[in-house]
């Protein structure tokens, strides 16, 4: 149709200026001519197959629909508000395996999960049969994925940026990451900029600082994107930083004490005192008040044994649940960190920054190990996995940023933890830490309408994701977006199954 | 205007009419011998964009006008007319710049704003050269529409056309035809700017205060001479009409479609946002001005039914290296599309043609483009009565080219804009 078109165009021109027409390289002279046609449009190289093969015309529209929102393709006909996702490999996370079931999402939410799901009549189906149906993948980082990194000022609020039609967030989409945290936790390891050996040593830092959004990857539309406006509460606490460890102390004593009085407020309320008085509550307190009451992670960086030695005395002291970030040595005193409320944010595939891994020539054990998840499981822990770079893009190095957060978790299993540990790792574990475990992270009734279906085990390096859902949308289909859909592999037949398969 | 007076001087009959109004004041003796004759452009092709192209055809124009257009054997060419033979060219109407910021300093679109500049005419604020006037003429402009690129209401715009250089200073009074051609509005994705729209349809969406009823107190103490005429067919008891001041009245006009709008959207994000207020206010439907990422959003737009002002840019799809082409893919699916140059700067309009070129080699369709930088601007600004295309009765607005208008390989080598010759190649040093 195009290059009949192209054909048309082409024919005019030479027409008009009275020259022959010649429709296979256009018309012949003048620096015009030799202008557009050195045009990217006829960069096109191969046939057919990859993302350069097409003809630049055809591309374009192949990718339009794909970009565009898959739900409203029919738009004269009414859409059911029902989505099965049919006889896949159910891993519910928060529930064993199911071999072949079905998820059933209605609207927003999923409304029945199982072996025995009755679809209703007119509802969209995906067939997944053979697939493995996870839950929508929770990463506790994520950058650029929502408007490409901005930093809120003023009255400005997070969600009135967004950018629904970001390529980040399609590519966060095409390896099943639906929901992500921004803005708290920067880069591969640590915040604040620095790494996080030794961290919380720097003077002048806030004691505690909110940062960070949660969001979902609702690509298209701007509705149902924020889940939670503030995602964490941020500490600088180290066994070397005595300044910064006598003021969050001082803080979070205070935030004890407001819970006493409060509590004894409520005692009062109850016993029928109408005139008792709420005590009083300033803005850093109230913070640490949520942190203690559950509702606010608090975040702080640690790697170093003895970091963290006093990061999990700051817990047991007033009872403070704390995410620990790094934790690179946490395998060498797991046990001895048992005592506190701690859980972990880890980064599997990152050695030690500080080099010194399990260097003998040290009085103990030290550094970076693979087994530092499955110490930590050994011990009690709950723990979650960041991927090496939370940024995402076609360039770089393939494995080494967002894309491959799975990969990441399947590392902890090299370290001797469990694949349902491993998987728990990328969806409820990080729900449960950034508490938003009652919206998303497991395939259960009544959470949002986010899966991810994929080709192969999620833990699979070859895993592809095939379709992406987030509340209820189907957001992206690898068959109709141009990052992976020259990839034509049948993946029934020529690849072996996985650990899951055989089980 | 002095050169064309002394030219006809030397004509008898011009200095019969000049000896009888010679008594007269000099002034109006100048207008009246100014008064230019008729011309009989003989054209190999005249490409009318409203219809047909024609073969052979003759323009006849007088008093800025074309009056007759034709095949040259049923044109009749009147005694009186100065016949231009120009058997190599084809005519096509002047393009018409529909969002242009020539003549402004501000370098690009700003939806950043919360403006409130119902009041503001860009007229006051333009700053011409004769220099930039031909530039304009010499790209192929005949019209252009200049407009604040602020956010929020940036104000009124204003039409304006290149005129013949002379030894005079250039005032910018020469140059504009319409001091209120359009509203010309922004909106980037903040808190700040949402704010600032929310609270514009609250105060002037009659159909949202009609459903919650008006319960404040009228003002009964509005002096009448704050209304303006336009206004007066609003029913007086409705707090929309009370919203009317000197800042919100242009968009009131707006809402009424008595006044063309355009809102500039800085990417596809703003479109998202922007996209909650046209569903709660179907009377509020500009045409956008959007970037060359918008191919993302073109589904929507073409739900939304609203025309849209496209630069010939390609956007590259941010992490691939795919070229995607927002204008045509807008016309592809049938969106009215006014097709604007990549550059915001007089100076940057010389390439607009052979942009157009490029985008009919990408598969748009030669005359679809043609009208993209013609007659659906016209249609836009609502002067298509007017010009946009080669018809009698309107404005002689042309362009002589020595092959078919947009391809590669033609030249432009003379422009008239209401007749007048603003640009023409020989003469150009």
């Amino acid at each position: 149709m195009r290059s009949v078109r192209h054909l048309v165009a082409l024919v005019v021109a030479s027409v008009a200026l009275a020259q022959d027409s010649r429709p296979e390289s256009g018309p012949d002279s003048g620096p015009a001519a030799s202008r557009t046609e050195s045009g990217p449009a006829s960069r096109g190289r191969g046939r057919g197959r990859g993302r350069f093969g097409r003809g630049e015309g055809a591309d374009s529209r192949a990718e339009t629909r794909a970009d565009s929102r898959p739900d409203e393709g029919a738009a004269s006909k009414p859409v059911s508000p029902f989505l099965a996702i049919k006889d896949g490999i159910l891993y519910p996370v928060s529930s064993p395996v199911v071999r072949r079931g079905t998820v059933l999402i209605k609207d927003d939410k999923i409304v029945d999960v199982g072996r025995d799901v009755t679809i209703p009549e007119g509802a969209r189906v995906i067939d997944a049969r053979g697939k493995h149906v996870t839950p929508g993948l929770v990463s506790v980082t994520v950058f650029g994925t929502f408007a490409g990194g901005f930093t809120p000022r003023g009255e400005e609020k997070t969600a009135d940026q967004f950018d629904p039609y970001n390529q980040r967030m399609l590519m966060a989409l095409s390896s099943g990451i639906t929901t992500g945290c921004e803005g708290a936790l920067q880069g591969g390891g640590g915040f604040f900029g620095g790494g996080g050996r030794g961290g919380g040593r720097g003077l002048g830092t806030p004691i505690g600082q909110l940062a960070g959004f949660v969001g979902k990857h609702a690509y298209g539309s701007i509705e149902g994107v924020t889940v939670r406006d503030t995602a964490a509460l941020l500490v600088q606490y180290g066994a070397g930083d005595l300044l910064n460890r006598g003021q969050t102390r001082d803080a979070v004593r205070k935030a004890v004490e407001y819970r006493k009085k409060r509590s004894d407020w409520i005692a009062e309320l109850a016993a029928g005192k109408k005139d008792a008085k709420q005590p009083p509550l300033d803005d850093p307190t109230k913070n640490w008040v949520r942190v203690l009451d559950g509702e606010l992670p608090c975040l702080v960086s640690s790697d170093d044994r003895n970091d963290l030695e006093a990061v999990a005395d700051l817990s047991v002291e007033f009872e403070l649940p704390l995410v620990v970030l790094g934790a690179n040595e946490a395998w060498t005193i797991a046990p001895r960190l048992a005592r506190a409320k701690l859980s972990f944010i880890l980064n599997p595939r990152q050695r030690d920054s500080a080099g010194a891994w399990n260097n003998p020539a040290a009085p103990h054990e030290n550094g970076w190990s693979v087994e530092n998840a499955a110490r930590l499981s050994a011990a009690g822990f709950r723990w979650c996995v960041q991927p090496l770079s939370a940024s995402v893009g076609t360039g770089g190095l393939m494995g080494r940023d967002l894309l491959q957060l799975n990969m990441d978790a399947a590392f902890t299993v090299r370290g001797g933890a469990t694949e349902e540990e491993a998987l728990a790792a990328v969806t409820l574990r990080p729900a449960e830490i950034l508490k938003i475990a009652d919206r998303v992270g497991s395939l259960e009734v009544g959470k949002d309408g986010d899966v991810a279906i994929m080709d192969l085990d999620p833990l699979d390096y070859r895993s592809f994701a095939e379709f992406t859902v987030v509340n209820g949308r189907v957001v992206y289909e690898k068959d109709k977006t141009s990052f992976f859909n020259h990839v034509q592999t049948d993946r029934s037949k020529g690849l072996k199954g996985s650990w899951a398969n055989e089980r | 205007m002095t050169r064309r007076a002394t030219a006809f001087v030397s004509r008898p009959r011009a200095a019969l009419v000049l000896a009888i109004v010679a008594s007269l004041a000099a002034d109006a003796a100048a207008q009246d011998a100014s008064k230019p004759r008729a011309i009989a452009y003989k054209v190999k092709r005249a490409v009318t964009v409203s219809g047909a192209a024609i073969d052979d055809a003759v323009l006849l124009v007088e008093g800025g006008k074309i009056v007759k257009i034709g095949k040259a054997s049923e044109v009749e060419i009147p005694d009186a007319a100065d016949v231009t033979d120009l058997p190599e060219l084809t005519a096509s109407p002047g393009f018409i710049h529909v969002a242009s910021l020539a003549f402004l300093p501000q370098p690009d679109f700003d939806g950043q704003g919360r403006r409130e500049g119902g009041d503001r005419r860009i007229a006051d604020e333009i700053n011409p050269t004769w220099e930039q006037v031909g530039k304009l003429a010499r790209a192929g402009f005949t019209r252009l529409n200049i407009v604040p690129p602020d956010g929020g209401i940036a104000g009124y715009g204003c039409l304006v056309r290149p005129i013949p250089r002379t030894e005079r200073p250039l005032r910018a009074e020469q140059l504009v035809s319409s001091r209120e051609s359009c509203l010309m509005t922004g909106f980037a994705p903040r808190t700040t700017n949402k704010a600032f729209w929310k609270e514009l349809f609250q105060k002037t969406d009659p159909k949202k205060d009609e459903a919650k009823g008006d319960e404040s107190p009228r003002s009964g103490s509005r002096p009448s001479g704050e209304s303006r005429p336009t206004s007066a067919s609003r029913p007086t008891d409705s707090k929309a009409a009370d919203a009317r001041d000197a800042k919100t009245a242009p968009f009131l006009d707006v809402l009424d479609r008595k006044l063309p709008c355009f809102l500039f959207l800085g990417n596809s994000a703003a479109f998202a946002h922007f996209e909650v207020y046209f569903k709660d206010h179907p009377k509020f439907r500009p045409v956008l001005i959007l970037r060359p990422d918008a191919w993302v959003i073109l589904d929507q737009v073409k739900k939304l039914g609203v025309p849209v002002v496209l630069s010939t840019s390609a956007s590259q799809r941010p992490d691939t290296n795919i070229l995607r082409q927002a204008a045509l893919e807008a016309m592809d699916r049938g969106i009215a599309t006014a097709v604007i140059p990549e550059t915001n700067f007089a100076s940057g309009y010389a390439d607009f043609a052979f942009h157009l070129a490029e985008l009919i080699r990408r598969g748009a369709d030669p005359a679809q483009a043609l009208r993209a930088a013609t007659l659906t601007p016209a249609e836009m600004l609502g002067v298509a009565d007017e010009t946009g295309s080669l018809d009698a009765g309107k404005t002689a607005d042309v362009l002589f080219w020595t092959g078919e208008p947009l391809a590669p390989t033609s030249r432009l080598v003379r422009a008239l804009a209401a007749g007048a010759v603003v640009y023409d190649e020989t003469k150009e040093p």
